[in-house]
């Protein structure tokens, strides 16, 4: 009930926000340029951070589980560095796209895809898939495509490189309505797949063998988390970057409060994640006005400490 | 007739475990799992558990165990795990819960399901630790615990791996005797231990496994003797008469 209040009440209050001086009253009767500015800038870009952070949050917590790994966020399976090697090879090829969507989105998506599949195919053993053979194959996978984005970006020229570092900061750009639909169905229908497992989720983040005995068909309840979380991030990623700590941090400040049951946390992860990113991309879009900052220098300032209050409150509370 | 074993075998790569177990298991009854570390217990739990790949015929019900869907089996099958490790914070309550899955097919439990829950917690001794954290219980309180979660799942069989290792001397008699008492009808119950005062004590059947074999099998006074526990163990044991008459197997370093 706390994250759907909270949910709302940044859908409500960060469009309120913003750089230029608007009148809502002029907004909401069409006049320009108030028109334009709240409902092509400001709505857009928080509409999309609300369902970028739910769905940043929701596979941080669904792959902590699947994992086992309490430090697992969306990036672990190397779907970030995948869609950023796409973005930025398509930034150094000067890629303009096709039918009127953008290069960088493409591009980002197949890489995602392309990451993902490898790490998939690396982690299978036989008919098993394994979680630690899975967080192996996905730091190499990452290291690997960090290393191809230091080479384009070495061979980059300036304003591509800057176009780079850009992206690689993550930010939330205001999207055209056709695209933020596009997106916001396809985050929704694969959260309403993982709620939909929540029950399973619990077994499986006890053990595998546990979940088996127990009923739950382990391993591909497993291979549905790894790929619906995955598409979730890819999509959201190829449209904002990568945006670090809000998989982390709100899954794990959730779990203080609400104990472990994923019936629970799921839900509150995904309303929670979503008003965390649209309140800190307020932030991004305001402290500094008329300069914006990245939103995934904001997470990640903001983050930090409160991840490092959660490691120790953790510590006291026999969290080790 | 529950599980019926034929030439079973179990191997990790190309390390044999199991290699070749014939046996076959009632309806009801306590059958204990004894042998040295290495024989083979765990993993032979595991195969009838659907856990591990097997060759042979591993039969439950007449029908190969790997045959059987998940949920079918786990309604009719619980396996115990010596202990839980886990990184999140369950309550202990919420881990006997999990072992209603096979029975919902909702994401909600029925209040059918909290009742069994009770239960369970209620006959193991688990009610007062019910709402605290998992991972905040001793090693005896998490055995009690993971028992609980077994008895819930309201099976025909428990396959039990050492359910009694960390627990305290009232405790480790109290499980067994609760064991006994459970299995005189429709439960049968194959607990592997290294008690073998245990077995001989509670137990109906003893099951000797030596390297990936049967060594012994039927009725505990007939496989626990002097002989049979040298060979096994390769230890030399002294056969003593407690207070009741009851055999009791004691040793000198």
């Amino acid at each position: 009930m706390l994250s759907l209040a909270l949910f709302l009440a940044a859908a409500a209050i960060t469009p309120l926000f913003g750089t230029a001086e608007i009148s809502f009253r002029r907004a909401f009767e069409g006049l320009s340029p108030d028109t334009e500015i709240f409902f092509h800038a400001r709505l857009p870009r928080v509409l999309l951070s609300l369902i970028a952070g739910g769905a940043l949050a929701l596979t941080g917590l669904v792959f902590q589980a699947v994992l086992r790994d309490p430090l697992a966020e969306p990036y672990t399976l190397g779907v970030s560095s995948g869609a950023a090697v796409g973005a930025v090879l398509a930034i150094c090829l000067g890629w303009r796209g096709v039918g009127g969507i953008s290069g960088i989105w493409i591009a980002a998506t197949v890489g995602a895809l392309a990451a993902l599949s490898l790490v998939l195919a690396l982690g299978l053993e036989g008919r098993r898939l394994s979680s630690f053979t899975l967080l192996l194959a996905g730091v190499t996978v990452n290291s690997m495509c960090l290393a191809m984005i230091l080479f384009l970006h070495n061979v980059a020229t300036f304003s591509q490189s800057f176009a780079i570092t850009r992206w690689l900061m993550g930010g939330i750009d205001p999207v055209a309505y056709p695209v933020l639909a596009a997106a916001a169905a396809l985050v929704l229908a694969l959260s309403a797949i993982l709620f939909r497992y929540a029950r399973q989720w619990n077994l499986i983040a006890i053990g595998e063998d546990w979940a088996s005995a127990r009923g739950v068909a382990a391993s591909r309840t497993a291979v549905i988390g790894y790929v619906a979380g995955s598409l979730l991030t890819g999509a959201i990623t190829a449209l904002t970057g990568p945006i670090g700590f809000v998989g982390l941090i709100i899954p794990h400040a959730l779990r203080l409060r609400f104990g472990a049951d994923h019936r629970i946390l799921a839900p509150c992860s995904f309303l929670t994640g979503g008003a965390f990113l649209a309140f800190c991309d307020t932030l991004a879009r305001t402290v500094l006005a008329p300069t914006e900052i990245p939103v995934g220098v904001v997470t990640a300032l903001i983050g930090g400490p409160v991840f490092i209050a959660i490691l120790r409150s953790r510590r006291r509370s026999l969290w080790v | 007739m529950s599980f019926t074993l034929r030439a079973l075998r179990v191997a990790y790569g190309s390390a044999e475990v199991i290699r070749g177990i014939n046996a076959d298991f009632g309806d009801s009854g306590l059958v204990a799992l004894v042998g040295p570390n290495g024989a083979g217990k765990s993993t032979l739990l595991g195969a009838m558990a659907g856990l591990r790949d097997y060759g042979g015929e591993c039969l439950f019900d007449g029908k190969q165990v790997r045959a059987w869907s998940r949920r079918e089996l786990a309604s009719r099958v619980s396996w115990v795990p010596q202990s839980l490790h886990l990184d999140f914070p369950f309550t202990a309550a919420e881990v006997v819960m999990m072992g209603r899955t096979p029975y919902a097919a909702g994401l909600f439990e029925s209040p059918h399901d909290a009742e069994a829950v009770r239960r369970a917690l209620r006959i193991t001794d688990a009610e007062t630790f019910a709402a605290r954290d998992f991972r905040s219980l001793s090693g005896g309180e998490r055995q009690r615990v993971i028992l609980a979660a077994a008895l819930a799942q309201e099976p025909r069989v428990l396959l039990l791996d050492e359910p009694t290792t960390f627990l305290d001397l009232r405790h480790q008699v109290a499980i067994y005797s609760l064991l006994q008492s459970l299995t005189r009808s429709k439960l049968l119950a194959i607990a592997a231990t290294h008690d073998l005062n245990l077995a001989l004590t509670y137990a109906d059947r003893v099951m000797a496994l030596k390297d990936g074999r049967v060594a012994g099998d039927g009725p505990a006074p007939g496989v626990l003797n002097r002989e049979r526990i040298q060979e096994v163990f390769g230890m030399t044991v002294e056969m003593l008469h407690g207070p009741s008459g009851r055999p009791w197997i004691t040793y000198a370093p």
